[in-house]
């Protein structure tokens, strides 16, 4: 019997028939096929180039959503404030991703040290030009605070966010806010001014950040946005903006507005593999987004690392596929290769003997 | 080693004792990459589909990749933000792009449908998922590097990917610094590197040959012949260890100008 010579490694080389072949041509074609490709899509359809959201747009478009998120840095609940690691350590009430022993964030610990209310208030705050004796005043005040000062504070400017008005000067009702009746407006025009912006990626301050590119705090804090992108303000793709810019960070993402483009997140949990408008996006990451789409990805606090664990798995799976039994059994049981290789196998069949057919042992039964 | 350049004692003797790695490495080149084999100027009979054509169309559009890429910095990272110039060299990238993962998509494709594997070429398939996996490492610290609103949200977003796994403080996708620094030398690097250890191991065990006609073994010879009928696929001069290649064992004929 024909022995299934199929996986050994004795068949390494095609021992067969060959044809002329000119690789370097094929090369060549290859790669002025690519060149006509891309310089026609390039000249057609462009690439997408949105320009950057800043805090200066923030504190214009959606000023409620800017101070309550500024609120939840200062007295520490937003969602970068309690990330954990690697932004705090695990013994700072932060949240981390695990599955049982299994938790990677837990064991390199806090590696980007965040302090929401040094680094995304204080710094940027003391860059103010002049004597500003009120603000520093103002923030060791807040910071001398008992936490249950301060969340009384905090309560109650919150309240009188909802009462603020925009239109000529900021202004919210008069009450006992504490020190947050300084340091609230303060933020709020460095922000309005665009000097937040530099401040928290390039903080004057600081001589060694005067080339950084590092936009670590300002993402996360733009990230607080609409706490956390969990408020009922965040909108579904198609849904109008909400009045006052509520959300306004994950809105942006959503919205049908110039300069930004409608579907970013359109099948809003595929997020990463999206791009803006309709031009085509990182597709190419499915195998990885594929794991938020169900069980675990859908609903476990531990989604990112469920998805970061299902994708390795699934590497492997693929790296060493020509080791499984089974799967790599796929193509010859699917035979999609008689089809792929047509013109082999009809050249093969011609070339091939006719073998006599042996005398049936009984004559076939007329139907 | 006994060839002409292993270190030899005073009387012209091997010196012994002594590994010449040199040597050792080319013998090993040698073996596996003779002229013939690595620079080919025949391909096996089966070779004659268009979906051969989709593994050169990925490096093609690599090599795209890398032409336009090193153009964005020449002109710096806000280039094609200011200049309508600028932003076609970003198109130009951006396609370069979506090709290279389509091709990369169709070859892979035609490899796993053809068990590309096969007859020891399993090394040759690993190298080319590490490349993918290279591949799609870049893209995404592209995609954060562009520094536009789709920096800002992938970045944003995905950085609780690579921190779940501990990740986050070498590959934080919300720092530019970092994102420019793997995206245009760590990560092409790996992607060249793996792309080119790909490439040699092509050549090395040279296009995995078609599952086995009806009737024919794996090279396409019949395995019963009966009087008058044709011999075989055509037969090309020279076989295995006739060309001076030595054959490893049980390899016979994994040498040789035909394995291309």
């Amino acid at each position: 019997m024909r022995k299934r010579t199929t996986w050994e490694s004795s068949d390494v080389a095609w021992r067969g028939g060959t044809r002329p072949y000119d690789l370097i041509r094929e090369v060549l074609i290859s790669g002025l096929a690519v060149a006509v490709v891309v310089v026609g899509l390039s000249l057609l359809f462009a690439s997408p180039d949105p320009p950057p959201v800043t805090f200066r747009q923030w504190a214009q478009q959606g000023p409620t959503d800017f101070l309550g998120t500024t609120l939840a840095e200062l007295d520490g609940t937003s969602l970068s404030a309690t990330y954990g690691p690697p932004y705090q350590g695990t013994s700072q009430n932060g949240s981390t991703q695990g599955f049982g022993p299994l938790s990677p964030e837990k064991w390199f610990g806090q590696t980007i040290p965040v302090s929401a209310f040094q680094d995304y208030v204080v710094r940027p705050l003391h860059t103010l030009p002049g004597p500003n004796r009120l603000v520093d005043a103002a923030l060791r005040r807040w910071a001398a605070a008992s936490s249950a000062q301060q969340t009384r504070w905090s309560d109650a400017y919150t309240r009188a966010l909802s009462h603020a008005s925009f239109a000529r000067g900021y202004r919210v009702p008069p009450g006992p806010y504490g020190p947050l009746g300084v340091i609230m407006p303060a933020q709020y025009l460095l922000a309005r001014s665009g000097g937040l912006d530099h401040a928290l990626v390039a903080n004057p301050q600081d001589a060694s950040t005067w080339y950084s590119n590092d936009q670590t705090f300002a993402l996360l804090y733009m990230g607080d946005s609409g706490q956390g992108g969990t408020a009922p303000s965040c909108i579904n793709a198609g849904q109008p903006l909400p009045p006052g810019g509520g959300c306004w960070y994950y809105n942006q993402a959503v919205a049908n507005a110039a300069p930004r483009y409608a579907g970013y997140l359109a099948g809003s949990r595929w997020g990463v593999i999206n791009e803006v408008g309709n031009w085509p996006g990182a597709w190419w990451l499915f195998p990885y987004s594929f794991w938020y789409q169900w069980g675990p990805g859908l609903t476990s606090a531990s989604a990112d690392l469920w998805a970061m664990i299902m994708t390795g798995l699934l590497t492997l799976v693929v790296l060493l596929l020509p080791w499984i039994p089974g799967l790599r059994e796929i193509p010859r049981l699917t035979r999609v290769y008689r089809v792929m290789w047509g013109d082999y196998y009809r050249l093969a069949a011609r070339l091939q003997p006719v073998r006599p057919r042996r005398p049936r042992a009984r004559p076939e039964t007329s139907r | 080693m006994t060839d002409g350049i292993a270190p030899r004692d005073g009387q012209g003797r091997p010196e012994r004792g002594r590994a010449n790695l040199m040597a050792a490495a080319r013998a090993y080149v040698q073996k596996y990459w003779p002229y013939e084999r690595l620079l080919p100027s025949e391909e096996p009979v089966y070779v004659t589909r268009l979906f051969y054509l989709f593994g050169s169309l990925a490096l093609m559009s690599f090599v795209s990749l890398v032409i336009t890429g090193c153009v964005l910095v020449f002109k710096g990272a806000f280039w094609w933000h200011t200049s309508r110039l600028g932003l076609f060299f970003n198109s130009l990238h951006f396609w370069s792009v979506q090709v290279f993962f389509f091709a990369i998509f169709v070859h892979f494709g035609s490899s796993f449908f053809t068990a590309a594997w096969r007859g020891g070429r399993g090394m040759t398939w690993m190298l080319g998922i590490a490349t993918f996996l290279a591949a799609v490492l870049t893209g995404l610290t592209g995609y954060v590097a562009q520094s536009n609103y789709d920096g800002q949200y992938i970045g944003q977003q995905a950085k609780d990917a690579t921190n779940s796994v501990g990740l986050g403080y070498v590959l934080n996708l919300m720092n530019f610094d970092n994102m420019i620094g793997w995206h245009i030398v760590i990560l092409p690097l790996a992607v060249a590197l793996l792309l080119a250890l790909h490439l040699l191991w092509v050549r090395r065990h040279g296009v995995v040959p078609p599952f086995p006609a009806e009737g024919t073994d794996l090279h396409g010879t019949p395995l019963a012949t009966v009087p008058g009928a044709p011999p075989r696929l055509p037969p090309a001069p020279g076989d295995g260890a006739a060309d001076g290649v030595p054959a490893r064992a049980g390899e016979r004929g994994d040498a040789g100008r035909r394995t291309s």
